[in-house]
């Protein structure tokens, strides 16, 4: 497995929607080059009509580019047996509403001629990972949208894809659901599976994402790695537990000594609204545990933990119950949004001066960045 | 595509299609005898149900066949859910295959019960006490029965021009028999009967050479038009039954068959015409059977005399034992026909007479008709798919409506070509003056599309059942050939072309693009 393999590779990829006398409508997708490496976690971002969809579908053989070239593991999009290889989840629910969860997965399964057995093995693990096992039996008709999402993502993994592609995932999908499948992308992600995403919505995609492509009106505004689009370097953060008023007076001080500048804001840290909503659903879980919807899922399907078994594996409900406990002890809150201007090698002199007791959070700060870097890690494919 | 078939069958069943369509059977099946109302022979009833639970059998199936056939694949591409079964690894026409067999297993599974149905409720009919042994006799031996028909041998009508002027030329030198060279022997003796009667007209000759000489317009359409004539006469020689006159058909049947055929009534099928074609009078019909030898009909004297109408068909029943079974003529039929009204008869040669015979069971029948109708229905359904592979479902529907209805009324494609052309008719003589490349592209076009239309609804099941005609497997072989393999492989492969073009993520205006 050559983690440099291309998977994906656009190059001047153009598309011109035309109207019935061949005139050109619309120019949804202009001259864009990007390539995606295998275990890329690829994000395509950019506001509605930016020419994700189109993207998606042009690499998918749905949309046959008006110019340039796209290839998906060396083949066309349409080749048959590169299909294969291949797991798709549209940004609407295009399934057949007149069958159940059950029988949604095993028609799809019979598409990539995977042996019955193996196709009710993997449909059982795959319902139960997406939280429908109380509604196997429900015709995809009657589904919300959220479980609609669900069961679409259900089938687009059951062929074990060397290759995801997301279009919008988490849309519809609630706080749960949202988080479940962003931890699912990362365990996939960790066994070498390349993962398109293409949202709208910047959370998901920072959250995930290894490498992000911008769209508007057709064309790449930006490409790059997260911490490449991310990263201001104008600018540095210092996370601290609380510290006393003297202690901070001390530090601005030295702060505004140095910098000569009044830019410099001290705040409290927040805890994100994504953190907060599943602290309170998981403490209401365990009160009482009947619902007649989707439940958050379970263990991510054996078939595609593979050899990223083990702590990963089961993330998607312990990432939940992990978040809940640290949050949940009263201990230091993760602040999310950098704010302050401040110079890291400054602050590293600032520490050696102060000799302020940190012992009761210096743990819980280290296993964050532990987490952090884990993630990190995995994404950019060390 | 089998997963693919099994879903467009699964989809029939979960929105009902398949239930109002089993009840709408049902109607027909059942309900039809209650609504028949016949000439008050049990062989008139039966054959009534017969041709009305069939044709309406066929003519519902055939509708859903076209609504699935469209509706199946043009939902799923506008409702986006086609996209799905694109990204999976299976080939374009493969899904489009696969739709094609979803609607015929659908097809299956409601013809069968229907023909079974039709099959049983027919026979109880048929053994109802309410019958006399006689009508139960005529039903099972004229309707609930396959026979086989014979005809006399088709004559031969073709003509060349530069046979029939040496022929003409021969026959103007009067020799006599012994003075033929050996080519002009063989002239004679292949010679078929228009340019024969063109050698009665001396003026064909003239014409022909004067034309070599001088060409024109002028004499061109006065050869063409002897030799219309030349036709029309040739053909009426065979047709028609002047007054007074006998006429005398010859049935070769197989030898092979002969002992087995005398065991049962063989029929003398016929239609005549008198007068006006559509005089529907009665008239006086005087017919033997193997006149000049031990098995003749009737026995007792010469002609069998009866009164029946023109213009309709008609079974004259011959007793077993009546086919000739020994010495060279074994299985050779004549029949003698002798006009003893004041007008002309007409027999038309599409209308036969024809012998029929006891040729198997009705059963068996049945199933080969119901496998034509079932072929019709591949094709219907094929031509739907091929409108919704590229159409929106109301267009595909329009389209595959207009397809269907062109192609059953092939009345004005025979005008083009009885007219020879489109542009230019001269409404006094009712043919054209002048013919242009237009008459000729139209002629084309015509001839062709009227072969085709041929082809595939010039079988008629339906009334050959109600006759109680066998349908060969020779003839369910070339239905089979003709609709589905030629017609249907062409439909098939056009609609697959189609699919594996379409753009199916293509946004339409009340979708959204991002």
């Amino acid at each position: 497995m050559n983690s440099n393999e291309t998977v994906i590779s656009a190059q001047g990829l153009t598309k011109v929607f035309k109207d019935f006398w061949g005139r050109s409508k619309a120019r949804a997708v202009d001259g864009i080059d990007f390539e995606v490496k295998r275990g890329e976690v690829f994000g395509l971002l950019g506001p509605n009509g930016s020419g994700k969809s189109t993207t998606v579908k042009m690499l998918l053989g749905l949309l046959y580019p008006t110019r340039g070239r796209i290839t998906v593991f060396d083949h066309s999009p349409r080749h048959v047996q590169t299909k294969a290889r291949i797991g798709y989840l549209p940004e609407e629910s295009y399934l057949y509403r007149y069958l159940n969860s059950d029988e949604t997965i095993d028609f799809f399964g019979s598409l990539f001629h995977i042996d019955s057995k193996e196709r009710r093995e993997r449909a059982e693990q795959l319902i139960e990972m997406v939280g429908l096992d109380n509604a196997r039996r429900r015709h995809v008709g009657e589904f919300s949208k959220g479980m609609q999402r669900r069961i679409g993502l259900a089938q687009a993994l059951i062929n074990d894809p060397d290759l995801i592609v997301l279009d919008e995932p988490t849309s519809g999908l609630d706080p749960i659901g949202c988080r479940e499948i962003k931890d699912l992308i990362l365990t996939l992600a960790e066994r070498g599976k390349t993962v398109i995403l293409s949202s709208h919505l910047l959370a998901d995609v920072e959250d995930v994402c290894d490498r992000a492509m911008i769209l508007y009106g057709g064309r790449v505004h930006a490409m790059g790695t997260m911490s490449e689009l991310l990263s201001n370097q104008d600018a540095t953060r210092i996370t601290a537990p609380t510290l006393s008023s003297e202690t901070m007076d001390k530090v601005l001080t030295l702060i505004r000594e140095d910098t000569g500048s009044d830019e410099v804001r001290v705040d409290n840290p927040t805890q994100n609204l994504e953190s907060l909503f599943l602290n309170i659903v998981e403490q209401a879980r365990q009160k009482e545990s009947e619902t007649s919807g989707a439940t958050s899922g379970h263990r991510v399907a054996e078939y595609l933990r593979g050899d990223a078994a083990g702590e990963r594996t089961d993330r998607v409900l312990d990432h939940l119950t992990r978040a809940t406990d640290e949050q949940s002890s009263g201990q230091a809150p993760e602040v999310t949004k950098p704010t302050e201007t401040v110079d890291v090698d400054k602050l590293a002199g600032l520490a050696k001066a102060e000799s302020a007791p940190q012992a009761d959070v210096a743990p819980k700060k280290k296993e964050n960045l532990d987490k952090a870097n884990e993630k990190l890690g995995g994404l950019l494919g060390d | 595509m089998w997963p693919i078939a099994k879903q467009t069958l699964k989809a029939a069943i979960r929105y009902r299609l398949v239930v109002a369509m089993a009840v709408a059977l049902l109607v027909i099946v059942f309900g039809i005898p209650l609504l028949v109302k016949s000439d008050g022979t049990a062989k008139g009833t039966v054959q009534l149900v017969l041709t009305y639970t069939l044709g309406s059998t066929t003519a519902l199936l055939g509708i859903a066949s076209l609504w699935m056939g469209c509706g199946t694949m043009a939902r799923e591409i506008e409702d986006n859910v086609m996209q799905m079964v694109a990204v999976k690894p299976v080939a374009r026409w493969r899904v489009w295959f696969g739709k094609w067999l979803g609607i015929m297993l659908l097809n299956a599974a409601l013809m069968v019960p229907t023909g079974l149905a039709i099959f049983f409720l027919i026979n109880a009919r048929a053994d109802s006490s309410e019958l006399n042994e006689f009508e139960k006799a005529k039903l099972q031996n004229e309707v609930l029965v396959s026979r086989s028909s014979v005809r006399e041998p088709k004559p031969n009508f073709t003509f060349s021009r530069q046979r029939a002027y040496d022929y003409s030329k021969l026959v103007e030198q009067g020799k006599a028999d012994n003075q033929y060279t050996p080519a002009e022997q063989a002239l004679r003796m292949s010679v078929t009967q228009p340019e024969h009667v063109l050698s009665l007209r001396p003026d064909y000759t003239r014409l022909i050479e004067q034309n070599e000489n001088a060409p024109s317009y002028e004499l061109i359409q006065q050869i063409e038009e002897l030799e219309h004539q030349a036709l029309q006469v040739a053909k009426g020689s065979r047709e028609i039954v002047l007054p007074g006159q006998v006429r005398n058909w010859f049935f070769q049947i197989d030898s092979s068959k002969v002992d087995r055929i005398n065991e049962n009534p063989i029929y003398l099928r016929f239609k005549f015409n008198a007068g006006d074609e559509y005089d529907p009078k009665s008239h006086l019909c005087m017919w033997s059977v193997g006149a000049g030898t031990s098995k003749r009909w009737p026995p007792d004297r010469e002609f069998n005399e009866m009164t029946i109408g023109s213009s309709v068909f008609q079974e004259l029943e011959l007793p077993a034992g009546i086919v000739p079974d020994k010495g060279e003529n074994r299985g050779l039929v004549n029949v003698s026909f002798a006009n003893l009204n004041d007008k002309p008869i007409l027999f038309l040669m599409e209308d036969g007479p024809m012998i029929l015979y006891h040729d198997g069971g009705f059963g068996m029948n049945l199933f080969r008709g119901l496998l034509i109708i079932f072929f019709w229905l591949g094709l219907i359904s094929a031509i739907g798919l091929m409108a919704s592979s590229f159409l929106s479902f109301p267009v595909a529907t329009f389209m595959s409506l207009g397809i269907l209805l062109i192609s059953a009324s092939t009345g004005t494609l025979e005008q083009i070509i009885d007219e020879g052309g489109i542009t230019g008719i001269n409404h006094e003589t009712g043919k054209k003056d002048e013919s242009s490349m237009l008459d000729g592209a139209a002629i084309f076009f015509a001839s062709g599309a009227v072969k085709i239309t041929k082809s595939i609804w010039g079988y008629s099941p339906v009334d050959s059942l109600s006759n109680g005609r066998t349908i060969t497997w020779a003839t369910l072989f070339w239905a089979f050939f003709a609709i589905i393999v030629v017609m249907g492989g062409l439909i098939m492969a056009l609609g697959a072309y189609m699919f594996h073009h379409k753009e199916l993520a293509l946004p339409n205006p009340t979708a959204s693009m991002n």
